[in-house]
């Protein structure tokens, strides 16, 4: 992994107050109270930002879904490093302790 | 617009003691009967009731002085301003319809100033019950999707569609043929032990004058009594009084390219039909939308969604008869 994938990895996030999520049958919605954006996630996501959500840092995350989903530390690790900078750019997680690459 | 016209039977404006009656969810102490709800009891213990006074203009307009945020404004054709809706974090939601009065919900939904026009009862009391009354309700934490509802045995039906797609008249011919009247607009819903509960609206159904071609004269007179008309026919029908499970969430589409009506399940649940159903748009508090959100979330685990799309010639009763037939297959109810 890159550093600059290991700094998000070990940087601590967290879901902000003006984003809420509800898991419906099929996927969770995301809404951005600030923005009045929705956003969709599929099952798998609606899991990711859920276990993010309870974990101090997005590797103790991987570490669970990693046991949840049945697939290896390093696959899970690849495919939050991206979930979270897709959900960083959407405004809908903030992570703390991330140096800038 | 035609001068309303109320039926004297309707009953009196004003009642001797406060008048106590449930609709939305909420419990309504008003001065003044309303119409087309179910009057209680006045020592039930329902929880605080939303109260309604009377006041003159003057004093709505204190009680709101501070400069709000004008949320919605409709306009007629001439470009006159008909109907406006304001708000401010402190004294509320100021509601305003030409010749219907203005109206002042508190933030919380616990009472509502009435600034009645010296018009007939008729036109500011459908405005109060078809909006005002709502409002108060989804302030008090009920979600208000737009739709009608009936429902079959224990448990109710909804159906969803912008303004004029048919969902009166659907209802109307389903209670025709045995449901029972919970809404004709605006639905309350709540969450009780991971179900969602439905509401009984205002027992009015307003038909306008194709409708009322299409339910024909026999029809109105089976479904209840016309208690006023202006470019409808208000027909005050039996109310389901009890609050009922949603079960199912029929998606109506008329004009839709299709040879025949046809009720076609909608799976997975599409999350975005539910949460655009919104009767009150323009409330977009942060507390609200969460609501919505928790609201639709537990009803696409809880109620079976459908699309029911017919082409724009298929008739009120054959659809009605299609809903029966569908609900008492995949519901459980016996349609009658």
């Amino acid at each position: 992994m890159t550093n600059p994938d290991n700094a998000i990895l070990d940087a601590r996030l967290r879901v902000p107050q003006q984003v809420v999520y509800r898991p419906f049958a099929a996927e969770t919605v995301v809404l951005n109270l600030e923005t009045g954006q929705y956003h969709g996630l599929n099952p798998s996501g609606g899991r990711m930002l859920e276990v993010l959500d309870q974990s101090s840092t997005v590797r103790e995350a991987a570490v669970r879904l990693a046991d949840e989903f049945g697939v290896a530390q390093e696959e899970i690790e690849r495919d939050l490093v991206e979930f979270c900078a897709d959900l960083i750019e959407r405004r809908l997680i903030e992570v703390r302790g991330l140096e800038s690459a | 617009m035609s001068r309303l016209e109320v039926d004297a039977a309707a009953g009196p404006l004003e009642a001797p003691d406060e008048c106590r009656s449930v609709a939305f969810g909420v419990q309504f102490a008003s001065p003044f009967e309303l119409h087309g709800l179910t009057p209680i009891e006045n020592d039930r213990a329902d929880g605080a009731p939303t109260r309604l006074r009377v006041v003159s203009q003057e004093e709505l307009r204190a009680a709101s002085a501070d400069e709000g945020e004008r949320t919605v404004e409709r306009r007629l054709a001439s470009g006159r301003v008909a109907l406006t809706i304001d708000r401010h974090k402190d004294w509320g939601y100021r509601l305003w319809w030409m010749r219907a009065g203005h109206y002042l919900v508190q933030p919380d939904g616990l009472e509502v100033l009435c600034a009645l026009p010296r018009v007939g009862v008729g036109r500011w009391q459908r405005y109060l019950v078809a909006q005002v009354l709502p409002l108060a309700s989804a302030l008090r934490g009920f979600e208000i999707i737009h739709g009608s509802a009936v429902s079959f045995g224990d448990q109710a039906v909804a159906f969803v569609a912008p303004s004029g797609m048919g969902k009166t008249t659907l209802a109307a011919h389903l209670v025709l043929a045995g449901a029972s009247f919970l809404t004709d607009d605006a639905l309350a819903l709540e969450i009780r032990a991971d179900e969602v509960w439905a509401h009984s609206g205002a027992g009015i159904v307003n038909v306008d004058a194709s409708d009322e071609r299409l339910l024909a004269q026999e029809s109105v007179r089976r479904l209840g009594r016309v208690v006023g008309r202006s470019d409808k026919a208000h027909v005050a029908v039996a109310l389901e009084r009890r609050a009922l499970p949603l079960k199912a969430v029929y998606f109506l589409e008329r004009g839709a390219n299709v040879p025949t009506p046809r009720v076609e399940t909608v799976w997975p649940p599409d999350p975005r039909l539910l949460l655009a159903s919104a009767f009150l748009s323009h409330l977009d508090s942060a507390e609200r939308l969460q609501n919505q959100l928790r609201v639709c979330a537990a009803l696409s685990f809880t109620a079976a969604m459908h699309r029911l799309r017919a082409p724009a010639t298929t008739g009120a009763d054959e659809l009605a008869e299609l809903v029966s037939r569908h609900v008492s297959l995949s519901v459980g109810e016996p349609a009658a």
